[in-house]
């Protein structure tokens, strides 16, 4: 199931061949495994609705 | 022929379980050799041998980094007795896949030691970190990525 993450960690990560620098969001599907993987070590965390690009607020 | 420095053209590819490690490797060394057996006999005037295993390791040598999703937080959650083995890819240089910069990649799981602290007073500290085939399958690709 594709989600809505943003990359928090410090180290870059490759996620379906793409390669995503700290701080990008990214909407990818992620296998369960490696998901788990990049929450526990603090890659990633998956965005909540609110903070999600087109639920922002335009400023 | 490209004979060249370890570290030109913006060095080297790291990649554990996806997580981008290169720019805190400070050496890595990927072997992929294989045992042998002796097979001498009497009769044999010198000592020979028959192929055995292969045999596929990667050493890597890191500063170590604490912060999120960095070195010591991306190899401690490799270590545990139920893994099911995870990826690792090396290149010589840290762009894409090509004849001269070929792809290995492997499935692999950790072997010895994890000093997640190691200090030296007026040094950085440094993690090592072996990588074992967890599958026989062992890939080169030229193929761009």
């Amino acid at each position: 199931m594709t989600k809505h993450y943003q990359h928090v960690g410090a180290a870059p990560i490759v996620v379906n061949g793409r390669e995503y620098a700290p701080g990008m969001e990214l909407r990818e599907e992620i296998e369960p495994k490696l998901e788990e993987f990049f929450l526990v070590i603090g890659a990633l965390r998956i965005l909540p609705p609110e903070d999600r690009p087109q639920n922002k607020k335009g400023g | 022929m490209a004979i060249v420095t370890a570290g030109s053209a913006g060095g080297g590819r790291v990649l554990i379980n996806s997580v981008a490690l290169s720019d805190h490797a400070k050496n890595f060394v990927l072997n992929i050799g294989q045992e042998t057996r002796d097979v001498t006999a009497h009769g044999n005037s010198v000592r020979v041998f028959r192929p055995g295993l292969g045999l596929v390791t990667l050493d890597v040598d890191f500063f170590n980094d604490h912060a999120a999703g960095s070195v010591e937080a991306t190899l401690r959650a490799l270590v545990a007795t139920s893994s099911t083995g995870f990826p690792v890819e090396v290149r010589k240089y840290n762009t894409g896949s090509t004849t001269v910069n070929p792809t290995y990649s492997f499935t692999a799981v950790f072997d010895g030691d994890l000093n997640v602290l190691s200090e030296d007073i007026g040094e950085v500290g440094m993690v090592a970190a072996k990588f074992l085939a967890y599958t026989g399958t062992f890939t080169v690709s030229t193929t761009a990525t």
